[in-house]
C-alpha cells in the first residue's frame, strides 16, 4: 500500500492569508500537514499567549483546514505558539516526516510546474513527490537543469533528465505533459529565479549547502525569498532515516 | 504538565486547570547557549563591571574572597534548584516551586519578592549602565554633565517602550554579548594575570590582604551577592527551553561556576595592578581604568563597550523576568487577571511590563546603588533559602509527580547549608537595606492576606 506524499503548509494565526483554492485542489490527494503558528515576542511567554488566544486561533486553523477536507485531502492540523517560527516549520516537518514544505505566494492558478533539478543526490526523491503530486492532474512540468562549467549536455540528458524523466512516467503521468529546458549559466539560482516569473509554481529539493550557499543563502533559500510564485521544497531526508517510515 | 498541580479559590468556581491542551503546543525556543546566555549575560553586568571598585575598597584583595563566598553560596542554591527545575519545567522561576511545595502564602512573599527584587536589580543595572555611559560622553569629550540618575531614568523608558512594543532575537544579540565579553575578558585576564604575577616586569602593588579585617570580608560578600543572581533566571524561562532535563542543570551549574572563576580572577587582577585603594576612587566604572593600566586606551574603549552592553542586557534579561513573575503569580489567582493580559496588537503582556518599568523608575529617583544591590540579593536570598527547604520538603514528601530528572547530590547536608547560607548572608547587609527588603516581605505578606487568601495550591 502506497501511502500518499504529505506536504507541510504553515499559515500565521490569528490572521492568516487566505490560500488559492487551486492549491487546495491540487494537494487535495496528498496527506497535508496545516501548521498554524502564533507568534510571541520574548516579552510573552508562549504559554500566556496560549491562555488568551487559543479559542480564536484554534477556530481560524479550522478555517483554514476546513477546505482541504472538504477536497478529500488527509489533514493533520497543529497549532503552536511560538517565539521562534522557523524552529516551529522545522520541527515539525521532522515530526510529521513530511517530504515537502509549501512556500505561500499569491497564485491564482496551478497549471504549469517547474522543477530546478541540480545534481543527482535527491532526484528520485523530488520526482517521487512530483508524480504523487500531479497524477490525474492536467499540470504541465518541465524539468530544468542549469548546466555549469564542465558539464556536457548529452551527459545531464542521459544522467539526469531522461532518469527523471522514467522516475514519472513510471507512475502513469503522460510523457506530453513532460518536457525538459537546459540553460548554460554558472549562477543557478539566479537562472532559476529569472525563468521561476513563467510559471505558477516551483518544486524543488532541498540542496547541501555548499560554501556559495553558506555565504549567499542556500539556492532554494534563495528562490523562496526572491520570487513572485510559490515554491514546494522538497525536504532531502539523510541516509539514516529509513525510506519507508511509517506514518502515523 | 500535571493535572493535579493547581490553585483554586475555596469561594467562587475552581479556576481552570492547567491540563497541556491536546492539540495546541508551545514551542520551546531556548537551546543550551541561549540559557546559558541569560544567566551568564545577567550576572556579568554586575560582578565585573560595576562591583570591583566598590567591593576592593570595602574588604581590600580580600574582595576575591567575598566573591568567593558568594559562588559558593550560588553553587549551594544552584544544585537544589536545578533539581526542582527539572521537576517542574514551568515558567516562573523559585516562585512556582516554593508555592508547590510550601504552600500559597510563602509563594505570594516569594513571588511578590522576586517581582521587586527583580526591580531592584534592574534599578542598580541601570544605575551601572548610566555611569558608564556617562564615561562614554566625558571620553569623548562632551562633559554635558547630565547627573547618572537622569541618564538611568531615560534609559528605563526607553528600556520599558521598547519592551512594550515586543522584541525578536534580543536572545541572539544577548549570546553574542556575552560571547564578545568572554572574549574581551579572557584577552583581559589572560594578559593581566600573567602581568600581575610579574612576567612583564611590572610592579604590582603590594598591600595587606585583609587591610580592614576580616568581618568586611562577608559584608562585601552581601554586597556583591547581585553578581550571581542570574542563575535562577535561568528558571523562570524553564517553560521554553529545549530538552530542560539536561539544558537547565547545565546552565545554571555552568553559568554559577563560569561567571565565578571569573569574578575571582578580576579582583585579583584589579587590586594587584591598581591597587585597592585607587580602585574604591575609582567607584563603579573602576575596571576601566584596570584595563587602562593593562592595555592603554584600546583597553579602556572594549571594557567601557563591554559595560555600557552587560550592564543593559543584565537591565533588560531582569525586566522581561520581573515581568514573568507577575504572570505566574496571576495565574494562580494571587494577584489581579489584569496583570497577565496581553495586548492584542503588541502581543506584549503591557500591564505587567508596566507594572515593572514604572518603580524601576521610582528606585532610580532613590539611587543608592548599593541599598538598590542589597535589596535585590536580599529578596533573592529569601527565595534562595526557601528553594533549598523546598527541595527538603519535596523529598520528605514524594509526591506523585515529583519526579527530577536531575538530583541534586549530598541532600539533605547540602540544601541545608544552602538555606542557612543564604538567610545568614542577609545578616551582613546594611541596616537600610535590610530594613527596606524586610519592608517589601512585609507588605507582600499583608497582600496576601487580604487578598489572596483563600488561594489553595495543591501539588501532589
Amino acid at each position: 500500500m502506497h501511502t500518499p506524499s504529505s506536504i507541510l503548509i504553515d499559515v500565521e494565526l490569528p490572521d492568516p492569508s487566505p490560500l488559492p483554492p487551486a492549491l487546495v485542489k491540487l494537494v487535495s490527494s496528498l496527506r497535508v500537514v496545516i501548521v498554524g503558528w502564533y507568534e510571541v515576542p520574548e516579552q510573552t511567554s508562549p504559554e500566556q499567549a496560549r491562555e488568551q488566544f487559543e479559542d480564536e486561533a484554534g477556530d481560524a486553523l479550522q478555517e483554514i483546514a476546513t477546505p482541504f477536507e472538504e477536497a478529500g485531502a488527509d489533514v493533520t492540523q497543529r497549532l503552536v505558539f511560538t517565539g521562534n517560527v522557523f524552529d516551529t516549520v522545522s520541527r515539525i516537518s521532522v515530526e510529521e516526516n513530511c517530504d515537502a514544505v509549501y512556500i505561500a505566494r499569491p497564485a491564482k492558478q496551478l497549471q504549469n510546474v517547474l522543477v530546478p533539478l541540480r545534481g543527482t543526490h535527491n532526484i528520485e526523491e523530488i520526482m517521487a513527490f512530483v508524480a504523487d503530486l500531479l497524477k490525474e492532474r492536467e499540470t504541465k512540468v518541465t524539468m530544468l537543469h542549469v548546466i555549469e562549467k564542465g558539464e556536457s549536455e548529452e551527459k545531464v540528458l542521459s544522467q539526469i533528465i531522461e532518469p527523471a524523466r522514467a522516475r514519472i512516467t513510471d507512475q502513469g503521468i503522460d510523457d506530453a505533459m513532460l518536457s525538459d529546458r537546459l540553460i548554460a549559466s554558472d549562477d543557478p539560482a539566479d537562472v532559476i529565479i529569472e525563468e521561476a516569473e513563467k510559471y505558477d509554481l516551483v518544486v524543488l529539493g532541498e540542496t547541501e549547502p555548499t560554501i556559495r550557499d553558506i555565504l549567499f543563502g542556500t539556492v532554494p533559500e534563495r528562490i523562496a525569498t526572491n520570487s513572485n510564485v510559490p515554491v514546494m521544497v522538497v525536504r532531502h531526508l539523510a541516509d539514516e532515516e529509513p525510506a519507508a517510515e511509517a506514518t502515523s | 504538565m500535571s493535572e493535579s498541580n493547581t490553585s483554586s479559590r475555596n469561594s467562587g468556581p475552581p479556576l481552570k486547570v492547567e491540563a497541556e491542551s491536546p492539540n495546541t503546543e508551545l514551542e520551546r525556543s531556548l537551546g543550551f547557549v541561549e540559557a546559558m546566555a541569560i544567566g551568564t549575560g545577567t550576572m556579568v553586568g554586575a560582578g565585573i563591571f560595576v562591583f570591583p571598585g566598590l567591593a576592593a575598597g570595602q574588604a581590600g584583595p580580600a574582595a576575591m574572597l567575598s566573591f568567593a563566598i558568594g559562588a559558593v553560596i550560588a553553587m549551594l542554591v544552584a544544585l537544589p534548584t536545578a533539581e526542582l527545575a527539572t521537576a517542574m519545567p514551568e515558567s516562573g522561576g523559585g516562585y512556582y516551586f516554593i508555592s508547590r511545595g510550601l504552600g500559597a502564602f510563602l509563594g505570594s512573599l516569594v513571588g511578590i519578592g522576586q517581582w521587586l527584587g527583580l526591580i531592584f536589580a534592574s534599578a542598580f543595572y541601570l544605575m551601572g549602565f548610566a555611569y558608564y555611559l556617562s564615561d562614554v560622553l566625558s571620553v569623548l569629550g562632551m562633559t554635558a554633565s547630565l547627573p547618572v540618575q537622569a541618564v538611568a531614568f531615560m534609559t528605563v523608558v526607553v528600556l520599558t517602550g521598547v519592551s512594550i512594543t515586543g522584541t525578536k532575537n534580543t536572545g541572539d544579540l544577548q549570546s553574542a554579548i556575552v560571547g564578545l565579553l568572554l572574549v574581551i575578558l579572557a584577552g583581559f585576564l589572560g594578559h593581566g594575570l600573567l602581568d600581575a604575577l610579574g612576567f612583564f616586569g611590572r610592579e604590582t602593588v603590594p598591600e595587606s590582604y585583609f587591610p580592614y579585617g576580616i568581618m568586611p570580608v562577608f559584608t562585601t560578600a552581601a554586597l556583591v551577592f547581585t553578581s550571581y543572581l542570574g542563575f535562577a533566571q535561568i528558571a523562570t524561562v524553564a517553560g521554553e527551553i529545549k530538552d530542560p532535563a539536561r539544558n537547565l542543570p547545565r546552565a545554571m551549574i555552568g553559568s554559577v561556576l563560569l561567571v565565578g572563576v571569573l569574578y575571582v580572577l578580576t579582583i585579583f587582577l584589579s587590586t594587584s595592578i591598581v591597587g585597592s585603594e585607587a580602585l574604591s576612587g575609582l567607584g563603579e566604572t573602576a575596571i576601566v581604568e584596570v584595563a587602562r593600566a593593562i592595555f592603554g586606551t584600546v583597553g579602556a574603549a572594549a571594557i567601557l563597550t563591554g559595560g555600557l552592553l552587560a550592564t543593559l542586557s543584565s537591565a533588560n534579561a531582569s525586566i522581561l523576568s520581573s515581568s514573568r513573575s507577575l504572570f505566574a503569580l496571576s495565574r494562580d489567582s494571587l494577584v489581579p487577571d489584569k496583570m497577565r493580559e496581553i495586548n492584542r496588537k503588541f502581543r506584549t503582556p503591557h500591564i505587567a511590563l508596566l507594572l515593572t518599568g514604572v518603580p524601576i523608575a521610582g528606585l532610580i529617583l532613590f539611587g543608592q546603588v548599593e541599598v538598590l544591590a542589597e535589596v535585590a540579593s536580599l529578596l533573592h536570598l529569601v527565595m534562595y533559602g526557601l528553594m533549598c527547604i523546598t527541595l527538603l520538603v519535596m523529598r520528605a514528601r514524594q509526591p506523585a509527580s515529583y519526579d527530577p530528572d536531575f538530583r541534586c547530590p549530598g541532600s539533605p547536608v547540602l540544601p541545608a547549608l544552602g538555606a542557612l547560607a543564604s538567610f545568614g548572608l542577609i545578616a551582613f547587609m546594611q541596616p537600610l537595606s535590610i530594613g527596606l527588603g524586610f519592608g517589601v516581605l512585609i507588605a507582600a505578606a499583608l497582600w496576601h492576606v487580604f487578598y489572596a487568601r483563600d488561594v489553595d495550591i495543591v501539588y501532589e
